[in-house]
Formats: C-alpha cells, structure tokens, sequence
C-alpha cells in the first residue's frame, strides 16, 4: 500500500519533504517539513499538512513554510508551524504567534540531588501546591490595580523583581532580559486587561505544570555546564506557563480586528483564523504593540512562580537563595 | 430531531460540542449548557444571579463564537458558572440574552475543565431539520 502522503509530499532526503506550491493554488512558496519517514507515519495527518500549505499563503511569507519534527493541528497555524515574512511588504498574523503569547517554560537549576530531596518529595510537592496558585479558576495571590497591569506590561519581569518577587539574576538569564520592547497598554483592549488581572501570578491548567525534574542522563556537557547542569542525580525545576487569559483575550481580539484588515488589504486566505495585516500598517504595529505587552505579562507571570518556587524549596530544605541560580 | 440536547466530542488536545435545538435560539442555549457543564457539575450550580448581554457579529457562526467567549469571559473575570439562559433576540447578526447562574464557590462546585476559548475550527451553524451547531474549545 502506497504511504498516504503519496503525491503530495515531495521527499528531498531523508529528513526533508516538500510541499510543492501545485498542491494547493495560492501558495507562493513550498511548504518544507522536517521529520524522518517513520515520524511521519506518526504525524501524517493529512489536514495538519494543509496547514502548512495555507501558511504559504501568507503575503511576503520568504523562502519556505515550515514544519517542525513536532508538528500537529492548531488553529490555523499548525502547532510546530515556522514562517518568516518580508518587513517590507510581508504581514503579521496574530495566529502564528499563537492565542498564549509567550507561552514557555523556564528551568530553573538546584545544588540539591536526587538523594537529598527523595525523603522529603511529598513535603515539597505539597509545599508547591501551597505556593503556586493552579487550576481551573484559580486566583493569584497579587492583587494589581489597572494602573499597575499596565506597569507589568511595559516592564515585564522587572517590575516583579522591584517588588521582591526574584532577584536580579533572575532577569540576567531571562530571553530579552524579560522584557520585549515596544509594548503600549493603549492597544489593549480593556477587556485583556479584566481577564489579566485576577490571573496574574497563577500557572494556569491543561498543559501548564511545575515539575521537579533529575538530572538522569547529560548529551551535551559543554551546554549542560553553560546552564548551570553539572552532575548526573541534580535536581532541576522546570515551569511551564503563559500569559493565560490576557494573552488569550489579546489574540482573539487582534484575530477580529485584523479579519477586517484582511478585507481592506484586500489579502485573500484559506483560513480565516491566519487572519493578518501588513507589518508596516497601523493595524500589524497595533498588534505587535499589545503583543508585546502579553509577552511581558508571561514573562512577569513566570517570575511570580520561580520566586513562590524558590521559597518552597527553602521552607522544606532550609538552604539559602543562593543554592539557586 | 435527536433526543439529547448537546454531545461533547474529543478532538486532538481540544474538547468539541454538538448541540442541537429546534431552532437557533435553543441550539445557542444548549451550546451554552455544553461549555458550562464541561467547565463543572451543571446540578450544583443555582441560579442567583443573572448578566444581560448583547451581541453583534458579521454572521450566525461569528455570534456563536462570539456568544460563547463572553460567557467564557464571565466565568474568567466574575467567575459565574451559568447553567440557565433566556435568548431575548436573535438574529443572524445579532443575539440579546440574559444567563443565570452563581459565582464559583469551591466548597460546592467542582471545577472540571478550563475553557480558554472557543474557536473558529470546525466551526458550523447547520439550520436545516431543527438546528445543529458545532463549535471547538481551545482549553
């Protein structure tokens, strides 16, 4: 039996395929996914693969759409889905970046081992509980005033640390030192703004965790070491967490606004959910403003949980800040 | 006419609901009910209080998105879980209703699901025999 993605993925080598611009008319470039034959009798699904090829859609989008090993279904976009487009005459769509903007994680190292913090897991893991706010619902432990929302915003991670939530070094090893330049709370919607506000400081649910990790097995040693990873049987933590409701509000908000820019730029999509406007128009500047104002917010939001994290570790083992990076 | 008034279906990472009525405004209502009761209990939710809506949009799919992410947007900001709601008007491109329900009290309602969103994938409003909806939640 001929693979399913037979005539429609073009294999280049053994890791490369290609989706030419025929499979679909519109595209104006190939879509290219990475993975190896057998990841993709994983994968192949063959809506996910029409995905990428809506991608090429995308005015100015340069050189390929492209799909990483993880790819799978999103909301327009494929989850795993890269594009990058032309400053000059390319467009920004808010689907591409995603609904939780600047969703991550951040690993955060210990001194401890397995050995030592073994006897005292569930202590910990209850500690965490405690701490960190979880769960459908569940409220932060900050109270902001709008004014203050709109703080967070424009410093991201550093407003959290000058009110004593973290120390400097937190925001030295911090992407953009945790703070995306370019944000203004005008173009955010007061609505982002309500749902942002009882959510700061909170992990969220579904796929968003606190996990206690070891060290069980190095690859790379140089890189390890240059993240402060030394010994097999170290104890790590890892935070995975987003800009939860008001990153949420912000895509939905700017998905709408920019449909409507879809039809005065006269750009024409598959998908109205790859909804976009030009880079250099107001609606595209408007939108990376509230954006970046979003990634702010996840960056401050992941501060609170690596602080309350930090402070549970030191309840339960009783070492100071500084066994922390 | 099916028997039950919605049905949750599972999509990938994502969380569907069909939900049917004999016309538009019951089908609305029971999309509501769908996402309220994958979010907790809908039987220890009591109606004490109620929020008025109004809403505009470019077609019937764009308001039932839209319908849902107010209520979602309720529950986020307020948290009111609703179980019970009256469509006042609606149209194609306009729907006025008033919602009932409480605020989340966790000595009471267990908490289930955390909606984030309802989106545009998979997104239908089929209006032939009786009325069929079908919406996807980014949860």
């Amino acid at each position: 039996m001929p693979a399913p993605w037979q005539g429609i993925l073009k294999k280049i080598d053994d890791y490369r395929w290609e989706i030419p611009p025929s499979y679909k008319e519109g595209m104006t470039v190939p879509g290219l996914i990475f993975a190896s034959e057998s990841m993709l009798s994983h994968i192949w699904q063959e809506q996910v693969f029409q995905q990428v090829a809506n991608v090429a859609f995308l005015p100015g989008i340069v050189h390929r759409s492209l799909a990483m090993p993880d790819i799978h279904w999103g909301y327009g976009f494929p989850i795993g889905g890269v594009a990058a487009t032309r400053i000059k005459d390319g467009v920004v769509s808010p689907g591409g970046v995603g609904f939780d903007i600047n969703c991550g994680v951040r690993l955060v190292r210990t001194n401890l081992t397995e050995d030592e913090v073994r006897p005292k897991i569930e202590q910990l893991v209850r500690e965490l509980f405690i701490n960190i706010p979880s769960g459908v619902g569940s409220e932060g432990k900050i109270r902001v005033s709008e004014k203050e929302l709109d703080k967070v915003m424009v410093m991201g991670s550093r407003w959290a640390m000058e009110k004593g939530y973290g120390q400097a070094e937190d925001i030295v090893v911090t992407e953009e030192s945790g703070c995306m330049k370019g944000a203004n709370p005008d173009k955010v919607s007061s609505k982002a703004k309500k749902r942002g506000i009882p959510q700061l400081g909170t992990l969220g649910s579904g796929n968003h965790f606190v996990e206690v990790e070891v060290v069980d097995e190095l690859y790379d040693r140089d890189a390890a070491k240059a993240m402060g990873i030394e010994d097999l049987g170290q104890v790590l933590l890892l935070i995975h967490t987003g800009s939860r409701g008001f990153g949420h509000q912000v895509c939905t908000d700017y998905v709408a606004l920019l449909g409507e820019a879809v039809r005065r730029y006269g750009i024409s999509l598959p998908d109205r959910q790859l909804a976009c406007a030009p880079i250099n128009s107001p609606e595209g500047q408007d939108y990376l403003a509230a954006m970046s104002c979003a990634a702010n917010y996840a960056w401050t939001n992941r501060q609170f949980i690596v602080h309350w994290a930090r402070e549970s570790f030191v309840k339960v083992f009783g070492k100071s800040h500084r066994n922390w990076v | 006419m099916p028997e039950k008034d919605f049905e949750i279906i599972d999509h990938t990472a994502d969380v569907g609901i069909i939900a049917y009525g004999a016309d538009m405004s019951q089908a609305f209502v029971n999309a509501a009910r769908a996402l309220f009761s994958l979010i907790t209990e809908l039987d220890d939710v009591e109606e004490v209080l109620h929020r008025d809506m109004e809403l505009t949009a470019p077609d019937e799919e764009n308001l039932l998105v839209e319908w849902l992410n107010e209520l979602i947007y309720q529950f986020d900001t307020e948290s009111i879980i609703f179980k019970r709601f009256d469509i006042i008007h609606l149209d194609s491109t306009q729907l006025k209703a008033r919602s009932y329900g409480e605020k989340v009290d966790s000595s009471k309602h267990k908490l289930k699901t955390g909606v984030k969103a309802a989106t545009y994938h998979m997104l239908k409003v089929d209006k032939g025999d009786g009325c069929k909806v079908q919406v996807l939640f980014d949860i």
